[in-house]
């Protein structure tokens, strides 16, 4: 390999490990504005108090605080670990970005042939950071978190990878730039049910309120985290945030046609533009999300999963991979048809599961606690 | 020249890594190294130009094998905590672990390694591999034996974990 060559890849992927970095601070503030609106607090204090600079530099100073405070390690944890596991948890946070595509030709790190595999091997590698967080802080409250974490995230991996098995399973490619370019319509279209579930599980995966039972600093001891502080906790809020725009970006390239837009021709840097503006729609519909809906208790989450969400993925995926065949083997060929009658399959799956869920609930059976789930993870409703 | 460069740093730090893995006291230690190490090899098989293997080293090994030995030793809190324990049976350990070792070396040195590469690195030889996997002539009866196998092993492991 020529080494200018080399020297531009690494600049590629070092802008690209960047960009998030950069976005994040202002994804913070933005969905904090978000909201303030939605609860009804616009300004700290509620009163004209705040003098000075706009408070969108506010946010610039407070990355500067969360920097430069100090490391502090507490007496007795596994040193080695406990410094690793924040670097670990930004690291994967990042690595995502080295397979997704910015454009039609060329803007990518890598063009991976195993892209989505890289995707799945990189979020399937995020309980580990948490895992050795709760693992060298050598607290009994770092170590239920990281159990608990683990057990949620893991659980959330499968309709996850069951999701994104569909988009590979239409485009015929494991390579996030193909998959993009297999995308005469967006696939949020045919495959409405696997986007929803691609949404649900990666919402659950990042943490994000409604599904995000792994950390409640409000709700359970923190959990893992509890004997992070300054900069290091600042590094895991980090690897927070970038994972919640990852998500946002990958939904973005599998369901919504990634860089695919107008005017693509005149101006290929455009895709760019598109897929972060996607992206950054996405990303406010979790903050919306996140801000209407309350907290769901861990064993409800995870007994939801379990019952209903990864059998919905894996009927889902049975369901398109025969319609798709049934459609190619009738010679349909227009995308138009086709895309309609997955969209059928999908829309009597849904109705299907609403259904069962209707009735679920006039049975009563909804508010049963997890078989297994023992008192550690609070007490069961009957039993308040 | 910068390839093999790599190759051999890489090689070296999974060895190391390998190493490491049995000398270090601490469980956790061990897990990381283990980590380490499978990461290694898979740099070591994305020089060696096939990225499916790397890919699947990484998805099987450092995100399943690892996590799960991570999980199984947070849940057996004990033994994670534990300091080194004595190893009082070093002797008829190593006599087994040096027979395997030489069996193994046996092993490699009589198989015949091929002179050139099997076949030609294709651009798409993922799709071939996919294909291999389900094609009766192909890799079809192995494929699903080791379904009904894993499907074996969830369900043992389902009745293994009841509550009785």
């Amino acid at each position: 390999m020529i080494w200018s060559e080399l020297l531009l890849r690494a600049l590629g992927a070092l802008g690209m490990a960047i960009l998030p970095l950069v976005a994040t601070p202002f994804l913070v503030s933005g969905s904090r504005k978000v909201v303030g609106r939605i609860q009804n607090h616009r300004r700290p204090g509620g009163l004209q108090i705040v003098t000075g600079p706009p408070a969108r530099l506010r946010t610039l100073a407070a990355v500067i605080k969360q920097l430069s405070q100090g490391l502090i390690i507490p007496h007795g944890a596994d040193r080695a670990g406990f410094v690793a596991a924040p670097i670990l948890a930004v690291a994967l946070a990042l690595a995502t970005w080295a397979v997704i595509p910015l454009g039609p030709e060329g803007l990518q790190v890598a063009d991976l042939e195993i892209g989505v595999l890289y995707v799945v091997t990189v979020s399937l590698l995020a309980p580990l950071a948490v895992l050795l967080a709760g693992w060298s802080s050598r607290t009994g409250n770092a170590e239920d978190g990281a159990f608990r974490a683990i057990s949620h995230l893991i659980s959330h991996k499968v309709p996850l990878i069951l999701a994104l098995l569909v988009p590979v399973m239409l485009s015929g490619s494991l390579s996030l730039q193909e998959i993009v370019l297999a995308q005469q319509i967006p696939y949020i279209l045919p495959v409405p049910l696997a986007a929803l579930l691609f949404l649900l599980a990666a919402e659950a995966e990042v943490g994000r309120l409604p599904l995000g039972g792994a950390e409640a600093s409000g709700a359970i001891a923190t959990g893992t985290l509890d004997e992070y502080s300054g900069t290091m906790l600042s590094a895991f809020n980090l690897a927070e945030y970038v994972n919640s725009f990852t998500v946002s970006v990958l939904f973005s390239v599998f369901f919504l046609g990634g860089w695919r837009g107008p005017w693509l021709a005149e101006a290929p840097f455009l895709g760019t533009v598109w897929l972060l503006l996607k992206a950054f729609v996405v990303f406010n519909l979790l903050v919306f999300i996140r801000a209407a809906l309350p907290r769901l208790r861990r064993d409800q989450l995870l007994a939801f999963n379990w019952t209903y969400v990864v059998p919905l993925g894996m009927l889902v995926l049975v369901t398109v991979a025969l319609v798709d065949k049934l459609i190619v083997t009738l010679g349909v060929t227009s995308v138009g048809w086709w895309g309609a009658g997955l969209l059928a399959a999908n829309l009597v799956i849904g109705l299907g599961m609403v259904a069962v869920l209707v009735w679920v609930e006039r049975a009563g059976k909804v508010h049963r606690a997890a078989p297994g789930m023992t008192l550690r993870d609070g007490p069961r409703p009957e039993e308040r | 020249m910068f390839e093999q460069i790599v190759f051999l740093v890489f090689a070296v730090f999974a060895l190391v890594a390998a190493i490491k893995v049995v000398t270090t006291p601490r469980i956790s230690h061990a897990v990381l190294w283990l980590m380490s190490c499978f990461f290694g090899v898979a740099v070591l098989y994305l020089l060696l130009d096939s990225p499916f293997m790397a890919g699947i080293q990484l998805l099987i090994y450092t995100g399943g094998v690892a996590v799960l030995i991570g999980v199984a030793s947070v849940v057996l809190r004990g033994a994670a905590r534990e300091a080194q324990r004595r190893v009082t049976h070093s002797w008829p350990a190593s006599i087994v672990a040096l027979s395997l070792f030489l069996l193994m070396a046996w092993m490699t040195l009589e198989l015949p390694l091929p002179e050139a590469p099997q076949a030609a690195n294709p651009e798409g030889s993922l799709a071939l591999l996919g294909a291999a996997l389900v094609d009766p002539a192909g890799y079809l009866l192995p494929f699903e034996l080791i379904g009904v196998l894993l499907l074996v092993l969830l369900v043992g492991a389902l009745y293994l974990g009841k509550e009785r």
